[in-house]
């Protein structure tokens, strides 16, 4: 019987959840055809089966996660060879269902026996489910002893003594609202994170990855930040023309004809488009990328990710504005890809829709640099000695000090600005 | 403190008020010469004469709409309805009257009316005359609604609502009239309206009665200790207001409720209170609160037919080992 196993799905993937079965036990597999659907740290994936065969076992739930190379699932010849189990899951897992939800730093010590309903939610009287949040337990992992195993306050508490090894103090009653531990004083030097008071919410796996990778930049990477204003009157004018000649499948964002405008500017900048990295002798080095890959933030419900627009500069505006529509549209529906969100070698952030005027941006790993974009705004401008009503955006560069100095950020922003300022030469 | 009968409570009470303000007086059916059907305002004609204790014939709206009258030019009557069936015939008196005058007449005039009545399913009465309505009252805004359980409760809400200057609605039961207990001697200690009382605390179940049942609730809590589940039982004793806080703070505590009470299940009391703990003490519930209430059917007269049909013991011990389950 073929073993497959949790597959490594990107670079960065140690761990991924089975999002969905799409076969059964029983089911005839052909190489090649979709059995699952993987989670990781910030994709869903689809698995193939590389082998030919019946659909044997499930090992691993939906929802719950395992270290990649772990065997999932079974395939073989023939029927199936004994009744699927599903095994409970292991120290490090999610809990099965809700795949957004992460696992509690406990041990899990049984899985559920019943306490779900058909529709597999857990079956838990409100008091369970308040004191459960307040003490950060999993409700799956609590076995109920209520009618149908319903999950009751006394289960909860019970759960609660097996992992402190004591009983847990009395949830306050009525109107006296649970005491919120001392606010720890904030540390001078970067220490471990503050206990997490009982009332804190479990991250999602999404939250869990930005919150990894800004402690891993702001702290590791020395930034330094430089501004400048860019009169985009031409721009402003150039993308009406573009939009009322319908130039483009979809209408131009302003923000569309910005990165093609960084993707140029990087071209003529290579100092910028390179990575801090440490060589093979163990000395520090820079990185040069050959390829300019721009990647774009994009808000979601709970954080945010960045599709990458790969070769920037050899693509059109038009390329550009269509692909990070359908990269956005694919992120927001977390269809996208791992190979859509990986080597990215500058990132633009625009908050200009919030009518942000400007900010800073924290440089996402390895990247040299990112690009923070504010709003398009009017305001009172000197033009030939003359104050006239402008049309003007700030931009923020972001910049890892390492491997680019003030004097290359300040360059780099002039051309950007020379480019945005003539825009027709963005168009070339 | 002296131990004696709710039935003797409210008579020492009406007595005591009588002499302690001339302007109070008894009104109703069989009350003076024949001494009251239930000899609650026994020896009070003898006493206090026929101006203050007054036979009326049997007419409810009649001599509701007087003592309506009467209570809006100074006097504090308290009228006796034989039982709370009766006062059917006088309910337009009370809910489009008595309840509204005040509010009506821009707080010119107030009705300090009390209307005592039996309520319950007592005995082999029948359908009409074993009914519990005080959830009609309850319902009306303008009203005040007490219903006590024990003699020093009877005592303490009576004197209470002879002297509020609103008009009362004081709900007695014929199975409590010779229960037995504490009543002080202090002449001026009153039971609050609108206060719920913890009869008895416990730390498993919450049980919410009034009246007969929280004399019912008493002695299940005291049977449930010996099964080792510790029942709280919370005695509304005001219908209206409801002290809502003293449930949900019980509720909060316990986790688990049964409410218990005669009228009908649906859109009677039970449903009030049980709705009251679902807003504001969900996230305390461990299990969906159990109602205890009467079989929706007019009370059978055979004497088995009849008890199955009314909340008893039984039914509330069913009740509670569900909740607990």
């Amino acid at each position: 019987m073929g073993e497959i196993t949790m597959p490594r799905l990107s670079d960065t993937m140690s761990e991924g959840a089975v999002g969905r079965w799409l076969k059964k036990p029983g089911d005839q597999v052909e190489v090649g055809e979709i059995i699952a659907e993987i989670e990781t740290d910030k994709a869903t994936m689809e698995l193939e089966s590389f082998e030919k065969g019946t659909f044997q076992k499930i090992v691993v739930a939906e929802g719950q996660t395992v270290p990649i190379g772990e065997v999932i699932a079974y395939i073989g010849d023939g029927p199936v060879e004994e009744a699927p189990v599903v095994k409970a899951p292991p120290a490090s897992a999610a809990p099965p269902a809700a795949p957004a939800k992460a696992a509690p730093a406990v041990a899990p010590v049984a899985a559920s026996s019943g306490g779900s309903d058909e529709n597999g939610r857990v079956l838990a009287s409100p008091v369970a489910r308040r004191i459960a949040s307040e003490l950060g337990i999993d409700l799956q992992l609590v076995e109920g002893t209520g009618p149908g195993g319903r999950i009751v306050k006394e289960n909860v508490e019970a759960y609660a003594a097996t992992l402190t090894g004591t009983k847990p103090a009395p949830v306050a009653p009525a109107s006296v609202p649970a005491t919120p531990p001392e606010p720890t004083p904030a540390p001078l030097a970067p220490a471990a994170p503050p206990k997490a008071p009982a009332s804190a919410t479990p991250m999602s796996r999404m939250r869990k990855a930005i919150a990894r990778a800004m402690t891993e930049a702001k702290p590791g990477i020395p930034h330094i930040y430089v501004s400048m204003e860019i009169d985009m009157d031409a721009v402003m004018a150039l993308r009406e023309q573009l939009n009322a000649a319908g130039a483009a499948p979809v209408k131009l964002s302003v923000n569309d004809l910005v990165v093609k405008a960084v993707a140029k500017t990087l071209k003529a900048m290579p100092a910028v488009n390179t990575s801090f990295v440490v060589g093979e002798d163990g000395q520090p080095a820079i990185a040069h990328h050959a390829a300019i890959n721009v990647s774009v933030a994009v808000a979601l419900d709970d954080g945010l990710i960045a599709p990458v627009i790969k070769d920037a500069d050899t693509k059109s505006v038009g390329t550009i504005s269509a692909e990070i529509r359908a990269l956005a549209n694919n992120a927001r529906e977390g269809k996208i890809k791992q190979n859509e969100i990986e080597g990215a070698t500058f990132q633009v952030t625009n908050l200009g829709m919030f009518g942000v005027s400007e900010f800073g941006s924290i440089i996402t790993t390895p990247q040299a640099a990112s690009l923070a974009v504010g709003a398009v705004r009017k305001i009172p401008v000197v033009r030939d000695d003359a104050i006239v009503v402008g049309q003007v955006m700030t931009v923020t560069l972001s910049a890892d000090h390492r491997v680019v100095d003030g004097a290359v950020a300040a360059q780099f922003l002039q051309q950007l600005k020379a480019l945005l300022e003539t825009p027709l030469s963005i168009l070339i | 403190m002296p131990i004696i009968t709710y039935r003797q409570a409210l008579n020492d009470t009406l007595g005591e008020e009588l002499k302690r303000d001339p302007n109070v007086l008894l009104m109703g059916e069989e009350i003076g010469v024949f001494q009251g059907s239930y000899r609650i305002t026994e020896g009070l004609l003898q006493e206090y004469g026929p101006k203050r204790v007054v036979d009326t014939p049997i007419a409810e709206e009649g001599f509701v709409g007087v003592a309506i009258g009467a209570a809006m030019l100074g006097l504090r009557p308290v009228v006796e309805i034989m039982t709370i069936n009766f006062i059917l015939v006088a309910i337009d008196q009370v809910v489009n009257h008595a309840s509204k005058i005040h509010y009506m007449f821009g707080g010119q005039v107030r009705v300090p009316l009390v209307i005592r009545t039996p309520s319950g399913g007592t005995g082999q009465l029948g359908a009409t005359h074993s009914q519990s309505f005080e959830n009609w009252f309850a319902y009306c805004p303008g009203l005040k609604v007490v219903a006590p359980a024990t003699p020093y409760d009877a005592k303490g809400l009576l004197r209470a609502a002879i002297r509020d200057d609103d008009p009362v609605m004081f709900i007695e039961s014929l199975a409590l009239y010779d229960t037995k207990g504490d009543v002080p001697e202090d002449d001026d200690f009153v039971v609050p309206i609108g206060v719920a009382e913890v009869k008895r605390t416990g730390t498993d179940v919450t049980v919410i009665s009034y009246s007969r049942m929280t004399a019912v609730a008493m002695q299940v809590a005291q049977r449930m200790a010996n099964e080792g589940i510790s029942v709280e039982v919370v005695d509304l004793r005001s219908l209206r207001p409801l002290d809502r806080p003293t449930i949900i703070a019980s509720v909060k505590k316990t986790n688990r409720a049964v409410v218990i009470a005669e009228d009908w299940y649906s859109y009677g009391v039970t449903a009030e209170i049980a709705a009251t703990i679902q807003e504001e003490a969900f996230d305390y519930l461990d299990a969906p609160v159990q109602r205890v209430a009467g079989i929706e059917t007019p009370l059978p007269y055979a004497k088995d037919l009849s008890a199955a049909s009314k909340p008893s013991a039984h039914s509330l011990i069913y009740a509670i080992r569900k909740v607990m389950e």
